[in-house]
């Protein structure tokens, strides 16, 4: 008999109900909602704001250096790297080398740079003003090539790779440099003597993003170094690569500078700084989620209390849901939703908030905004889950209570 | 479905409330209500009318003897099928409504069958002709809180009898009404009691229980059924 009660007697509540019930319930009091999952939002906001930062700011950051960074490799001679006795190994490299290493896949120009031991005597218009001292600068030999590999901002003809093979005397230098020399206003086509020689000014040079030292001194051809007494340890040859081709190319351009002896040469990779940015990635992101959870345990707590509260002014109503047919299982299910649709109402603000501040940043700042629509979609749900584990205690306590002493107590 | 007579069946049924000093509020109560019969339960307030009350719709345990609705031995029976009793043989009429604000009094209707399964659309539709059947079919879409004091009891019993129980039960239906609105609410159960409905009146008026078929004081937890 009891069993048979057990199957004809049974209280059912439809899904669909449970999520009508809850949606009358929280857009009753809309205010009260907002107000309710405010604390949610704020966590969700930090959330989002601070990974979409990230990744905004990372991308910038990617767009900005990557180019460079990825793109060049820099070879030196085993002997410039240790000062140990070696066999010459052919630097300069010959036209026929340099070709062979541009026609590896990959490379797109091949730098070479040599610079002289001492800082030289340099001056202008000297034979003009015989009493002017002459100031010491460095000189640096640099191929045609060189000049574009490297983007030098360049005010001026510079030189061609004939003026390279036949050591011709012209030179390219900064006005920092000029000024060094008393010169702040030179011009193209302007006097300097260098060590006695004189040179034609061939271009005036703004900047040196590859190789910033190039602007604090004078630039010649690679053919007309040699009449200096030059610094062999400094010798380098700069390879510009592909994007992302550097690392790769590096382990190859010895031998291909030097298959008899590869290794006369060091080649020096840009560290592939994109695992460590990825870990300070990690640790920014984890920073976000730390925080973002913070926040967001603190909502579950004002949902929480929200929630109890609600359900201590709702006394009579759990009862009358009891006397209804309610299981005690109902009633949590009604409040667990309850606070989850309000949690799932601060995601939702929270993400939009997010999103508004990071966009707001980009708009300041001029950057491309990143975002990524997931961590939009975790903002959300995370707030449903949220308010769910704040429904938790309360639906406990409203599903404890008895009918009668609901009904009572109103 | 067939509804099995009698009704209600309380065999030596008690209840005991614990505390520093336990209180007798029901004592070996006997009671047996056939189908169709309209019981007014009457005592002074404190006597133990709402304990019975409770105990006959399922919010409360006996803490002695038996009780069967139905034919069904509740004494022992778990919460799903008690809830299950509740859903669809209980209709219950409250003397302060216990209606939800906010919500219309079709709404407030059809959560009357909101725990039986049955689908929104057929609660809805039930509930407005409920409303037709009770008068206030042009207050459907009101909110209850603008509906007065009589009208919201209308809507409470258009509530309680929308899954068409067995067993009404009404706790001083008429005890927040002015004497005339209450008047009409008790000519509205002697309509409903004319339809079929097994009805319990909890009542401490008189009048109330002049005019039901049956009369049952309770004095100081003890059942004194006056008959007819």
């Amino acid at each position: 008999m009891k069993e048979e009660a057990q199957a004809r007697w049974n209280s059912r509540l439809r899904l669909s109900d449970v999520v009508s019930e809850s949606l009358l319930e929280v857009s009753r009091r809309p205010a009260r909602t907002v107000m309710t999952g405010l604390g949610v939002a704020l966590g969700a906001a930090a959330v989002v704001a601070t990974v979409t930062l990230v990744s905004t700011i990372r991308f910038q950051v990617s767009d900005q250096f990557d180019a460079r960074r990825a793109t060049q490799i820099e070879l030196r001679t085993r002997s410039g790297d240790t000062g140990a006795a070696w066999m010459p190994t052919g630097f300069p490299p010959d036209s026929t080398t340099v070709e062979r290493v541009k026609g590896l896949s990959g490379v797109e120009g091949v730098a070479v740079v040599r610079e002289t031991r001492e800082q030289l005597s340099a001056a202008i218009n000297q034979v003009l003003d015989p009493t002017m001292t002459p100031a010491q600068t460095k000189i640096y030999g640099l191929n045609a090539d060189a000049l574009d590999l490297l983007e030098l901002d360049l005010f001026g003809p510079g030189w061609t790779e004939w003026h390279d093979r036949t050591g011709q005397r012209v030179a390219v230098l900064s006005s920092a440099t000029a000024s060094q020399l008393g010169a702040p206003d030179i011009q193209v086509g302007d006097r300097i003597h260098l060590e006695g020689e004189t040179f034609t000014v061939a271009g005036l040079l703004n900047g040196s993003p590859r190789l910033p030292g190039l602007a604090g001194g004078i630039l010649i051809p690679l053919g007309s170094v040699d009449r200096f007494e030059l610094d062999t340890d400094r010798d380098r040859v700069i390879v510009v690569t592909a994007a992302g081709a550097a690392q790769q190319l590096a382990t190859v351009l010895p031998i291909a500078f030097s298959p008899n002896m590869p290794d006369g040469w060091i080649a020096y990779a840009p560290q592939d700084d994109a695992t460590l940015r990825l870990a300070v990635d990690d640790h920014l992101q984890t920073f976000a989620l730390a925080l973002g959870g913070i926040v967001i345990a603190l909502g579950v707590v004002t949902i929480g209390n929200a929630t109890l509260t609600s359900v201590m002014a709702r006394i009579h109503e759990i009862g009358l849901r009891r006397a209804l047919g309610a299981r005690p299982s109902h009633i949590v299910t009604h409040i667990v939703v309850d606070a989850a649709l309000i949690g799932l109402v601060g995601g939702v603000i929270g993400a939009a908030l997010g999103l508004l501040a990071t966009l707001s940043v980009a708009a300041v700042q001029g950057w491309v905004p990143v975002i990524e629509p997931r961590i939009l979609a975790i903002a959300v749900v995370g707030g449903f889950l949220a308010g769910a584990v704040a429904g938790v205690y309360p639906s406990r306590v409203g599903s404890r209570l008895e009918p009668t002493e609901a009904l009572r107590r109103e | 479905m067939s509804i099995p007579d009698p009704i209600v069946s309380c065999v030596e049924m008690s209840r005991t409330y614990c505390g520093s000093v336990p209180v007798k509020a029901l004592r070996a109560a006997n009671l047996t209500i056939h189908r169709g019969e309209q019981v007014a339960v009457c005592g002074p307030s404190g006597s133990g009318k709402s304990t019975l009350l409770n105990l006959l719709g399922l919010l409360d345990r006996p803490s002695a003897g038996s009780y069967r609705l139905l034919g069904v031995d509740t004494t022992d029976l778990g919460e799903r099928p008690r809830a299950g009793l509740r859903a669809e043989a209980i209709g219950f009429v409250f003397q302060s409504f216990h209606l939800l604000p906010g919500r219309s009094a079709a709404e407030n209707v059809a959560m009357g069958m909101l725990y039986t399964g049955a689908a929104r659309i057929e609660r809805t539709n039930r509930a407005r002709h409920v409303l037709e059947r009770v008068g206030l079919a042009d207050r459907a879409d009101t909110d209850v809180t603008r509906l007065s004091g009589g009208e919201r009891q209308r809507v409470a019993i258009a509530r309680a009898i929308l899954h068409e129980p067995a067993l009404l039960l009404a706790d001083e239906p008429t005890g927040n009404l002015d004497t005339g609105i209450g008047s009409s609410i008790l000519d509205l159960l002697g309509e409903l009691h004319a339809d079929g409905y097994t009805q319990i009146i909890v009542t401490h008026n008189d009048a109330v229980a002049q005019r039901a078929t049956r009369r049952i004081d309770v004095v100081d937890g003890r059942l004194i059924d006056s008959g007819t």
